[in-house]
């Protein structure tokens, strides 16, 4: 085991290996690993519509985030500090974060259910990031063995500093065993100082089914890589989007699903909007393997764009590699229909309810998806709360 | 192209590939193999050229050098750019009657069915072999009306000016390697100016192919169609078989002013050890029309993604593409629009065929500036897979800057229907006629678009494709 120097590293200033995993060969690894990276830049494919660069690392100390988690019975939580020795999902050598998560992440909290396990209460976990100067490593894991079933709501927050900087680096690894049922929805409302990364894992097994309901409002620059691997016969997931990016604000969302075996399903619908000068961004691939015969594959991105500052891109794709299969995408950018806005006016409804209700309308069809009325009510809400504050 | 590479390229084709021919090598000049600037100072003083064309190819010669290779798309690490001739010229060029060309060359433009287009209906015809145009025609009426249609090298010549104004504007020297490459070394392609008001009604063709192992082929098009005018362009090509990889990087730069309509229609089928890379674009000014339609058939791997750059209110720029990707080849094809203007429309509708290891992309982008009102796009994939071995992707990227848009996008992707099999083989066709039938009907919005006797040929290329596709 090689002794780690700290004080010849450079990649950021303050990220120190810290001396209780010495013995913790994975972790070394990953961080000789990111001690050989650097940074992703714009020339990379993946990292084309925005970069950290304005982030200044080496001012940035390490925090450790505080969580909470509502749930009434606790049944297979466990909010774990110390080191878990699952293998995982993300490997470390895909880009300097994953490998900075790898080496120095401490779990936000593994939800583990067990064989046969049926969670019925929601489990609902809020983070809450201090985020002033601060760099944060963590994950969050979720495992379903066979035929388990839990709802888990997963909120990502901090307040917002206008003249702070912070880091968030976040994983999320998913694993379905045969037959499990998750339904999910992750809810990432940081500070608008906050750059947010994240790559989120899901592997789905043979007959599981994954009900995923992303929410990206906060940060200031946010890039999510959210990728479902099916591997096996009868997997579903059900990958649902909303995304609303604001003045000041770039929302740039990845999403893959992967048909690694055949006669599995996935269905894609993300919705976006931005207003004042905000950018979002989606890029998807469906990719099936050329033994997923019988795959059945569908993704719908739709947007709004509410300003002439704004700036949409959208980038659906496809990449098939068996003959028997039914995929298809469609992507659409638009405004608000003038013909809506003409008849809400002409009932009395002035323009910026009318667009509001409009907005709801667009978001609530996604969010309902969720299956949690609760959420859905209270994230319309926020949306316009957003909407107001943009529109000037 | 080893034994084995070529037995399959035989058989996909049938073993008796009616183009499958090539002639002795009678090219007259040949420049050393790869590229240096001495090359280039070459090419350029064998055409005689201004001084400002000699320095706009050495400055293209040094932004490639500097450029690297794309770092996206298809695997093209297999092309040796420094195992290719740059400049090829045959022993006679341009002669103006059919009488004076020479009879090897003849007979291979008796294969390809040339001496038809002599006759009335077609308005004129510039074939180019190897290198240069060979063999120049143009109806005595077109010639009344003003219309130009000469060998890019005479369009250089005789209307110095009007060229200058216009080459290398639409597609810079900065804009990709290959079309750094193009402008360095162009030899060949036809150079076409319609005067105001003026409509051609027949289209101009352009026959051209590659007779040389080795050979690039870096033909250079400029055509203007000027306010008001009227005029379709056709170039068809079909290539001989070689023994080694072989290369094509043509540029096409397309200028249509104001209410002017231009259609370009290309039907590639150059032999599966082509590289075919090729930069077609055109500039849209007001109410000006651009149509593109395009078949890949042929060649190893294809990139090609022509554009439509809509600069001026009302600009309407439209698409139809048709790919067939047959065993080992890569067609990644696709369209660009990029909106300047408000009140500007475009459309996009590709499809394709994918057959054995074949794989065919379509690659896009509808890309909307700021500040715009009124801009409506709409683009529509079809893919179509043969056989448990091919495949097919899907690259579009719509990247939109102003909020008064109506933008769509959609793509899907299938096999042939059993129920479709099924029928026709209960009215007594076969597997493969009945493949072959609804391929014809997949691809036919764009062949009833092409001229009558491109359209047969069209036809009767994907029956050759379709052979041994079913069992």
């Amino acid at each position: 085991m090689k002794n780690i120097d700290n004080t010849k590293r450079t990649i950021m200033k303050n990220l120190h290996w810290p001396e209780h995993w010495q013995a913790d060969v994975q972790r070394a690894s990953a961080w000789e690993t990111a001690q050989s990276m650097t940074f992703p830049e714009r020339k990379n494919e993946d990292w084309k519509w925005i970069n950290f660069e304005y982030l200044d690392l080496d001012t940035l100390n390490v925090e450790k985030p505080l969580i909470t988690v509502l749930s009434r019975t606790n049944h297979g939580i466990s909010v774990l500090r110390a080191d878990s020795k699952e293998n995982l999902l993300i490997k470390p050598d895909v880009d300097t974060y994953s490998a900075l998560n790898a080496a120095l992440s401490e779990e936000l909290c593994t939800i583990h259910i067990p064989k046969n396990g049926q969670e019925l209460d929601t489990i609902h976990v809020t983070v809450k990031f201090n985020a002033r100067n601060t760099v944060a490593n963590t994950r969050a894991i979720i495992q379903l063995e066979k035929h388990a079933q839990a709802k888990v709501i997963l909120e990502l927050q901090t307040d917002t500093y206008k003249d702070l900087q912070a880091l968030l680096n976040f994983q999320l690894e998913i694993r379905l065993d045969e037959g499990a049922r998750l339904e999910l929805m992750e809810v990432q409302n940081l500070g608008e100082h906050v750059s947010y990364i994240s790559r989120e894992y899901a592997h789905v097994h043979r007959d599981a089914h994954l009900n995923w309901t992303y929410v990206g409002l906060g940060s200031r620059v946010a890039k999510s890589f959210i990728t479902v691997d099916l591997l096996g016969k009868g997997a579903e997931t059900l990958m649902n989007g909303v995304y609303f990016s604001g003045s000041g604000q770039v929302i740039d969302l990845d999403t893959q699903q992967n048909h690694l075996a055949a006669q599995a399903h996935s269905d894609l619908l993300y919705k976006g909007a931005a207003i004042g000068n905000g950018k979002a961004i989606w890029e998807g691939m469906i990719y099936v393997d050329h033994i997923a015969q019988q795959t059945d594959s569908y993704q719908s991105n739709r947007n709004l764009i509410l300003d002439q500052r704004a700036e949409i891109k959208t980038i659906p794709g496809l990449e098939i590699n068996a003959n028997d299969v039914s995929c298809s995408h469609g992507a659409t950018v638009g405004r608000l229909n003038d013909d809506e806005l003409f008849y809400s006016q002409s009932r009395g409804i002035p323009v910026r309810e009318a667009e509001k209700l409009i907005l709801e309308g667009f978001f609530e069809d996604v969010l309902k998806k969720s299956g949690d009325e609760e959420m859905t009510n209270r994230l319309i809400e926020q949306i316009f709360e957003k909407y107001d504050r943009n529109h000037q | 192209m080893s034994d084995q590479n070529k037995q399959s390229f035989l058989n996909q084709f049938g073993a008796d590939y009616q183009y499958g021919f090539s002639d002795p090598d009678i090219a007259s000049f040949r420049a050393e193999k790869g590229l240096t600037r001495d090359i280039v100072r070459q090419i350029s003083a064998f055409k005689e050229e201004p001084e400002w064309m000699l320095n706009l190819r050495l400055k293209a010669y040094d932004h490639y050098i500097k450029r690297p290779m794309p770092g996206w798309g298809p695997d093209i690490s297999d092309l040796d750019l420094d195992n290719i001739y740059y400049y090829v010229r045959p022993p006679e060029i341009n002669q103006r009657s059919w009488d004076d060309v020479p009879d090897t060359i003849k007979n291979t433009f008796d294969k390809l069915g040339i001496p038809e287009a002599e006759q009335k209906f077609l308005a004129g015809v510039g074939a180019q072999y190897d290198s240069e145009m060979v063999y120049h025609s143009i109806q005595e009426n077109l010639e009344k009306q003003g219309v130009i249609f000469l060998s890019i090298e005479n369009g250089l010549k005789e209307y110095p000016d009007l060229f200058r104004e216009h080459f290398g504007k639409v597609v810079p020297i900065q804009d990709n390697k290959f079309s750094a490459l193009n402008t360095a070394v162009w030899s060949g392609g036809s150079f076409v100016y319609v005067p105001k008001g003026v409509k051609v009604d027949l289209p101009l063709q352009a026959y051209f192919r590659l007779n040389n192992p080795n050979l690039g082929q870096f033909e250079r098009t400029l055509i203007i169609a000027d306010e008001g005018s009227q005029v379709h362009y056709v170039e068809g090509c079909t290539a001989p078989t070689y023994t080694e990889d072989s290369f094509h990087s043509g540029v096409i730069e397309i200028i249509v002013k104001k209410n002017a309509r231009v259609r370009y229609s290309t039907i590639q089928n150059w032999s599966t050890n082509v590289y075919n890379l090729v930069t077609q674009r055109a500039a849209v000014y007001e109410n000006g029309t651009m149509e593109w339609v395009d078949a890949n058939l042929g060649s190893k791997v294809t990139m090609k993604y022509p554009s439509c750059y809509l600069y001026g209110e009302g600009a309407h720029g439209e698409m139809l593409s048709v790919a067939f990707a047959g065993p080992e080849q890569i067609q990644d094809a696709g369209s660009k629009m990029i909106h300047f203007a408000s009140n500007t429309s475009s459309k996009i509708t590709s499809k394709s065929i994918s057959r054995g290891n074949g794989r065919s992309s379509y690659r896009g982008l509808v890309r909307v500036a700021n500040g715009l009102e009124k801009i409506n796009s709409n683009v529509v994939c079809d893919a179509l897979l043969l056989d448990p071995e091919s495949a097919s992707d899907t690259y579009p990227t719509i990247d939109i800057r102003s909020d008064d848009v109506n933008i769509g996008h959609e793509a899907s992707v299938s096999r042939i229907g059993e129920e479709q099999l099924f029928y026709l083989n209960s009215r007594g066709l076969t597997d493969e006629e009945a493949t072959t039938m609804i391929v014809s009907g997949f691809i036919e919005p764009l062949v009833k678009e092409l001229p009558m006797e491109y359209a047969i040929e069209m036809n009767r290329l994907i029956q050759l494709q379709m052979i041994g596709s079913v069992g």
